[in-house]
């Protein structure tokens, strides 16, 4: 079963075009993964997906369009992402920042404060509830970020670069996470991510973007080795 | 246990409370000293609910002044016009008040800073054209006054019975300030510092940054414009004056000097900037001259305002011993 | 309605837009490029009014082009040390742009009541730069008016000369477009911040001189203005100095008409009405680039 369509989406910025004419569909269940030189149009089409620009073209999400959403309705019918840049609220508490999520992003229910610390279980960021968002370390920032994401019980989650700048250590234990998000909380996954060791350990299928436009798309061990998409990351 | 828990955590404000409650007797009715004490309140109800716009949700309105007065004209011209009992005027006041503030907040919604910032004290500017323009009924520049004032018993509540009202203005104020704490605290005050701190962030994660929008400038409104027909009340006039341009600094000044977003400082930031006003009276003209340079003086020292007194001293001492690493040139990213 | 009187109010249009221009250039200016937002800008025009006033028919009685040139200098160093002395400072801490605003309104504050405690309320009358009218096929116009429309054309080419081909101009440009870019190539911002005040304060003497003469002078003559090149600044979009032109003339000229039906005291809340519907239509304005 599809969960995402996207239909002949075209994002321009004045003359340029960011996102041009993409078609793809991303099957549920699966991990989708996102890849393309810097300026590839990967973070547009995010932002696309989750209603921040306008566009023309179509994105289905669960059968129903997306269109024309703004990005709390979005959320609410389940999409929920993570930014490439760590944003958070950085003048409230780690449980806090958490809570932003739960409360306004969730369906409604009596216990919030599990759901809340069911997911810090989950992503690992016990211990570090009270803490000021603005002083945790990068990866606890990351976490802090996709946990608050988590907390709205999305069904498909974007995760924008989860890896830049972090430790090879902490780059494995993301690995793990979104391996146990996929399964553990059966959520479809759709990421962005450079490093190609990444990509071939968490996706089952990927796609190559170019100039905004859908280069290649196929299982990563084979879309790694096509000479065209070497080519493309060599030559920029 | 959970009360001492509670007294606790709250004792700076609960000692503040006692002390303002007590002071009138300890002044044994100074009317001169007990004015003061009720303006410094007055303006520190505006200013903290002006906070919960510009300071929580991070919603630049400069339009709070106007709300004040639109409050004030509201509560005279009810119970001049139309014979409404002044006690029931006054909460009138902020219902008018918030009803043009979520009018004006609807060309505002989908704009950020001084944008909102100018569309808002562009309102401001407006307001005495209109006020002028229905000198019928407004009586221009003169302004109204010699409407009926609220009675209990043989009390009158005005500038001229000190003692009762400055109780009344208390009991306001205190319910006022308990009102905005209980939103800085609840689910609506964590979606202001969500949009505040990283509005795309807060949107991706549900938040309706409109409907938020709506509320600020909702409730703020009302809280400023009942706190206007209660001071119109108080001193028994109202008048274009108050839209002076320095009024609006003054009260915006209050709040910096308190710290935005610092929850009661722009209490603080008014009992400092009334009582200091107060006592440059006797400059006369000299007075604003000499608030203007104290303002900018403070903020070129400490850019957080009152409320963070204790960590920019703490973060000064850290700096000294670091100098060396520190580059001369630098400048942080921006975001108005 | 007579011709002659529909072509008057256009003159009037056209000139009033020249000084709206030259003034709203200024908060663009700053604004564009070292991103605070001037709300002393209106201070600055009082105090250019000011001292045209102090330099002509005040005390100094001095030539018109002296004065046009001691207060353009005066109000340069103005604003150079203005932001030396106020913005300057603040820019030793992170969050530096909110406490810039109250500086601003702070500085506002201050200067708006240093001319009212040195010059008191009563409105000081300014003489036209030239006096006299010119009578083209049976239309009047004043000397004063023809003189601003030129000077305020003569500013915005020199800008967009200063902007496009001067090294200095050209650096202020980089900074407005990318500020960490530009220090990272050496640009001195801090230099260039000052600069820019420093301009942006004469521009607001220049229209200062223009227009006070046909508004008399009070302390807080300025702010009107303000809101009114604010308006002007959006509506052309920031960073488009032919934005702001075409901008300043279209408002002036509305404003001219407005003012003549309506009544003076419709002038500002025309203004804010039509800040309102731009914003919600198009908040870039007409051409914002910056
Ligand atoms: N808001 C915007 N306005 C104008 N141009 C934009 C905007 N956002 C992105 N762009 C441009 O669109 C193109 C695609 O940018 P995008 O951020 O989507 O790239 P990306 O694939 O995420 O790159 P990276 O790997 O560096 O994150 C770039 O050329 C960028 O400059
Ligand atoms: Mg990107």
């Amino acid at each position: 079963m599809k969960i995402l369509q996207a239909e002949k989406v075209t994002k321009l910025f004045g003359e340029l075009a960011a996102v041009s004419n993409l078609d793809f569909e991303v099957e549920s269940g699966e991990i989708f993964g996102i890849a393309g030189p810097n300026g590839a149009g990967k973070t547009t089409l995010f932002n696309l997906i989750s209603g921040v620009y306008p566009y023309t073209g179509d994105i289905i999400f669960e059968g129903k369009s997306i269109h024309g959403l703004r990005p709390f309705q979005i959320c609410h019918r389940g999409i929920a992402r993570t930014f490439q840049i760590p944003v958070l609220f950085s003048s409230i508490s780690v449980y806090d920042n958490i809570r932003m999520g739960a409360h306004f992003g969730a369906p409604k229910e009596k216990n919030e404060k599990e759901l809340i610390k069911e997911i810090i279980d989950l992503v690992g960021l016990r211990g570090q509830e009270e803490t000021i968002a603005a002083n945790v370390d990068l990866f606890d920032k990351r976490l802090t970020m996709l946990a608050a994401a988590l907390a709205t019980k999305p069904r498909l989650l974007l995760v924008d670069e989860p890896t830049g700048g972090l430790s090879p250590k902490e780059v494995r234990a993301s690995v793990e996470l979104f391996h146990k998000i996929n399964q553990e909380l059966g959520v479809t996954i759709i990421i962005i991510e450079h490093l190609m060791k990444v990509m071939v350990e968490v996706c089952d299928r990927l796609m190559i973007l170019n100039n905004g436009e859908k280069f290649c798309i196929g299982s990563p061990q084979k879309v790694i080795q096509t000479r065209e998409v070497i080519d493309i990351y060599l030559g920029g | 246990m959970v009360v001492s828990k509670i007294l606790r955590k709250n004792a700076f404000m609960l000692g503040a409370l006692l002390v303002l409650a007590l002071l009138p007797i300890a002044l044994r009715g100074n009317a001169h000293v007990l004015n003061i004490l009720s303006a410094c309140l007055i303006w520190g109800v505006v200013a903290s609910a002006w906070d919960l716009s510009i300071g929580y949700a991070s919603v630049w309105s400069f339009g709070h002044i106007a709300f004040f007065v639109i409050g004030g004209y509201t509560g005279a011209m009810t119970v001049m016009y139309l014979g409404i009992p002044p006690e029931a005027a006054i909460p009138l006041g902020g219902v008018a008040a918030a009803v043009i503030g979520i009018l004006i907040a609807l060309p505002c919604l989908r704009l950020h800073g001084i944008y909102i910032a100018m569309v808002t004290f562009g309102v401001h500017l407006v307001l005495s054209t209109f006020i002028l323009r229905w000198r019928d009924y407004t009586f221009g520049a003169t302004g109204l006054s010699g409407f009926e004032r609220i009675q209990l018993g043989q009390y009158v509540f005005s500038s001229s019975v000190p003692f009762f009202s400055y109780y009344v203005i208390f009991g306001v104020s205190v319910l006022l300030l308990f009102i905005i704490y209980r939103v800085i605290n609840s689910t609506i005050g964590l979606a202001f510092v969500g949009l505040r701190d990283s509005e795309p962030f807060a949107k991706s994660l549900g938040i309706n940054e409109y409907k938020y929008k709506l509320i600020v400038f909702g409730i703020s409104a009302f809280i400023a414009g009942l706190m206007g027909a209660l001071y119109t009340s108080f001193y028994g006039t109202v008048s274009p004056f108050m839209l002076e341009v320095s009024t609006f600094l003054m009260v915006l000044i209050m709040l910096m000097l308190g710290g935005l977003g610092r929850f009661p400082g722009a209490v603080i930031g008014a009992f400092v900037i009334t009582v200091l006003s107060e006592a440059l009276r006797p400059l006369v003209l000299w007075r604003f001259v000499i608030l203007g340079a104290i303002v900018i003086t403070v903020m070129i020292a400490m850019p957080q305002g009152l409320m963070a007194l204790p960590q920019t001293i703490k973060s000064f001492a850290r700096r000294v011993t670091q100098r060396k690493q520190i580059k001369k040139d630098s400048i942080k990213t921006s975001s108005i | 309605m007579a011709a002659e009187q529909a072509v008057n109010l256009v003159i009037v249009g056209i000139t009033l837009g020249a000084v709206y221009a030259v003034m709203a250039l200024g908060l663009s200016f700053i604004y564009g490029i070292t991103k605070i937002f001037n709300y002393a800008h209106g201070a600055f025009f009082t105090w250019g009014a000011y001292f045209a006033w102090m330099l002509s028919s005040g005390y100094l009685h001095l030539p018109y082009p002296a004065v046009v040139v001691i207060t353009v200098v005066i109000m340069f160093f103005f604003g150079f040390g203005y932001e030396k002395a106020f913005m300057y400072p603040l820019r030793r801490f992170a969050g530096w742009d909110i406490t810039a605003i109250i500086v601003t309104l702070g500085s506002a504050l201050l200067f708006d009541n240093l001319a009212l405690a040195l010059f008191g309320t009563r409105a000081k009358r300014m003489p036209y730069l030239v006096e006299g009218n010119f009578v083209v096929g049976g239309f009047t116009i004043t000397r004063h008016e023809v003189v601003t429309l030129i000077i305020g054309l003569a500013i915005m080419v020199l800008l967009i000369l200063f902007l496009g081909k001067v090294r200095q101009g050209m650096a202020m440009k980089g900074v407005a477009q990318d500020q960490t870019g530009a220090r990272i190539v050496g640009i001195p911002i801090n230099k260039i911040f000052s600069y820019t005040f420093a301009i942006a304060a004469a521009l607001a003497g220049v229209s200062a001189i223009l227009l006070a003469p046909k508004i008399l002078v009070y302390p807080t003559v300025g702010w009107v203005v303000f809101i009114k090149a604010f308006v002007v600044m959006v509506f052309g979009g920031v960073g488009s100095i032919k934005g702001t032109a075409i901008a300043a003339f279209i408002l002036a000229m509305v404003e001219a008409f407005v003012t003549f039906y309506l009544g003076g005291i419709w002038g500002t809340p025309i203004f804010i009405l039509v800040l309102i519907i731009m914003l919600t239509i198009r908040p870039k304005g007409l051409f914002g680039t910056w």
